[in-house]
């Protein structure tokens, strides 16, 4: 009996660890099917900000909850070179300081309070990347925006939690730029080109190169008006084996079919985007899409 | 029983049996849709007369989660969600108009810069409303007049930072017929200051919340000038039991005022708020520890939640 219990004591941790894992390879491999299997994927802009501070933990732990499958974080790096989440240049709409984040120390930025969407003060506190990554490992994919300048720091932080697989970089830049200053670096982690859609030639050229000579799984397109040509190569990106990436948040990265209109119009805004060829969508709505989602039966 | 007989009675029971499963049907319909089958009567009679059952549920700005807030995007929403009260504040831009913004400024909520009084209301409606990530949205600032239009008939009016537009805000009331619809704001200054002030419009059937500090001095005063007035309720906040006030919630109630409690942030309510009720999954040691402490209104932040939380515990329709 007493052997049974010690047994036990040792595998469940490891049953515990399985399901993270699951969780992990379910999301790593919906990422790199190509779209084939008809489920859509969801990430969250600065995690569940409507119910909790933008970039805070509980923002994301409600996106765990609730199945999302990736969040978006903004980085930046304090005076004493810890990299934390802060979206603006400075702290002064989320929190209760003000300035810049590279004006304080870690232990600075920790006095201060997160504040909610009316500009309440809450109990959360600005998060550093490292806690964040502690609460997200294995449960959701992690997005990390404004990461150019610091890449170095996020990818230690990164590596020392062995958690390189479970992040996502984009950027728009062209191959041979990416290969010269990114590929290296981001070894490890899933990279998505951006084709910011004008309108002209120039965007066929990108695609063809993002889709040539780019290890990748997913690329994404951003476009201000919805009419340009280069969005109807969506079927050939997915024949190609791509997944489509295409954001919901603000008129300006999808001609207008954004979360906005899905206020009044789901199938003119979020219809439209999946008719368009959209797999993988990038969302400040992520419950309402979750729940359209799931009615289309694209989950 | 004669055949003319048993044909009326036939008939007055299949008009009876029709009515019921066309209600029930309605019933089912609006649950569905999360509307409150209340009618605005019932809403303005519960809180006239407050009830056990019926806990009236104030949302702070509208449901500014997934609307900008005091918007009537926000509005319509908690209006569609069947909350019983939108709370809104009041400012005058430049040329008179009486508009809904919550701040001394309009940098933080709209695509501009300054005082609401900068600018006319012509300016303002040029701009646009931001939303809770700081984001233009395609909404504009709602004047009160369209604000009670979209309310007339279906939700309850809280006017919050209107103590300096008092006539002109029940001026727009009256003259839609919506002063039974609407509470007031007031600060903590007795029924007799109140009427030395000479309102225009002051009645003693406007509704009224008087909002009382934590430890204001005069505040026995205060509160028992109110007492047999009927349509008033008391509104205080305070940071921890400690404070004044808190012995007096029990006594509000005696007197027959309705009892208004925020539970929007901890200093409101010693603690009892609504991010402790959703985050830590606390229901009953917060919304239903403002319950125990006799509120007639719960002002809430997640307007949403509490609903579903009264109607739980069967102290909403």
């Amino acid at each position: 009996m007493r052997n049974l219990i010690l047994l036990l004591f040792i595998t469940i941790p490891f049953f515990a660890g399985a399901q993270n894992n699951a969780r992990l390879d379910f999301l790593l491999s919906k990422l790199n099917d190509g779209g084939k299997s008809n489920y859509v994927m969801i990430f969250a802009h600065r995690g569940d900000w409507r119910n909790a501070p933008e970039n805070s933990l509980q923002a994301f732990q409600n996106c765990i909850d609730a199945g999302i499958d990736g969040i978006e974080i903004d980085v930046q790096l304090t005076k004493d070179s810890v990299v934390v989440l802060m979206h603006d240049d400075t702290i002064d709409r989320t929190t209760t300081g003000i300035g810049k984040v590279s004006d304080y120390t870690l232990s600075e930025l920790k006095k201060l309070r997160l504040k909610n969407p009316i500009g309440v003060v809450t109990r959360h506190e600005i998060p550093t990347f490292d806690e964040v990554l502690e609460l997200t490992k294995g449960k959701i994919l992690i997005q990390v925006d404004k990461w150019q300048t610091i890449k170095e720091s996020v990818v230690k932080t990164a590596l020392k939690h062995g958690m390189m697989n479970q992040l996502i970089f984009r950027g728009t830049t062209g191959s041979k730029h990416f290969n010269e200053n990114y590929a290296t670096v981001l070894k490890g982690a899933n990279y998505i080109p951006v084709l910011v859609c004008k309108g002209n030639n120039s965007d066929d050229e990108k695609l063809n190169d993002f889709m040539k000579n780019f290890k990748t799984s997913v690329i994404s397109l951003s476009f201000k008006k919805d009419d340009y040509q280069v969005i109807n190569r969506a079927v050939e990106i997915k024949k190609k084996g791509f997944r489509v990436w295409y954001n919901s948040m603000w008129a300006e990265f999808n001609g207008g079919h954004d979360d906005e209109m899905a206020e009044y119009d789901l199938e003119g805004s979020y219809g439209w985007l999946l008719k368009k060829g959209a797999n993988i969508i990038f969302s400040d709505r992520p419950f309402l899409l979750l729940n359209y989602l799931k009615v289309n039966g694209r989950r | 029983m004669k055949l003319k007989s048993i044909l009326k009675l036939r008939i007055v029971l299949l008009i009876i049996f029709g009515l019921f499963v066309s209600s029930s049907a309605l019933q089912a319909q609006n649950q569905k849709k999360n509307i409150s089958s209340v009618s605005i009567e019932r809403l303005i009679s519960a809180l006239h007369n407050p009830r056990k059952n019926h806990i009236l549920i104030s949302s702070h700005r509208g449901d500014w989660r997934n609307a900008p807030e005091n918007s009537l995007q926000s509005l319509k929403n908690v209006v569609a969600m069947g909350i019983d009260i939108c709370e809104l504040d009041l400012k005058k831009t430049k040329d008179g108009h009486l508009v809904i913004l919550h701040d001394n400024t309009i940098d933080r909520t709209m695509t501009g810069k300054g005082k609401p009084s900068d600018f006319t209301l012509e300016e303002l409606k040029d701009m646009w409303l931001k939303d809770g990530a700081g984001h233009k949205t395609q909404h504009k600032i709602p004047t009160f007049d369209e604000f009670t239009e979209v309310s007339k008939g279906k939700i309850l009016l809280c006017v919050d930072k209107g103590f300096d537009y008092f006539d002109e805000a029940l001026d727009n009331l009256k003259k839609k017929n919506m002063e039974s619809q609407a509470i007031i704001n007031i600060p903590g200054i007795t029924l007799d200051s109140l009427k030395k002030l000479g309102f225009r419009n002051y009645s003693d059937n406007v509704m009224l919340n008087v909002i009382v500090s934590p430890n204001q001095k005069d505040l026995s005063k205060v509160i028992e000038s109110y007492r047999g007035r009927k349509r008033t309720i008391i509104h205080p906040t305070f940071a921890s039991e400690s404070d004044l006030v808190f012995e007096w919630l029990p006594v509000i109630r005696s007197y027959g005022l309705g009892l208004w409690l925020n539970a929007l942030w901890p200093d409101h309510n010693a603690g009892h708020n609504d991010d402790r009720a959703i985050e830590k999954n606390e229901t009953n040691e917060t919304w239903g520890w403002l319950v125990q402490k006799g509120a007639t209104v719960i002002q809430t932040d997640r307007p949403k939640n509490l609903l579903e939380y009264l109607r739980k515990k069967k102290l909403h329709p």
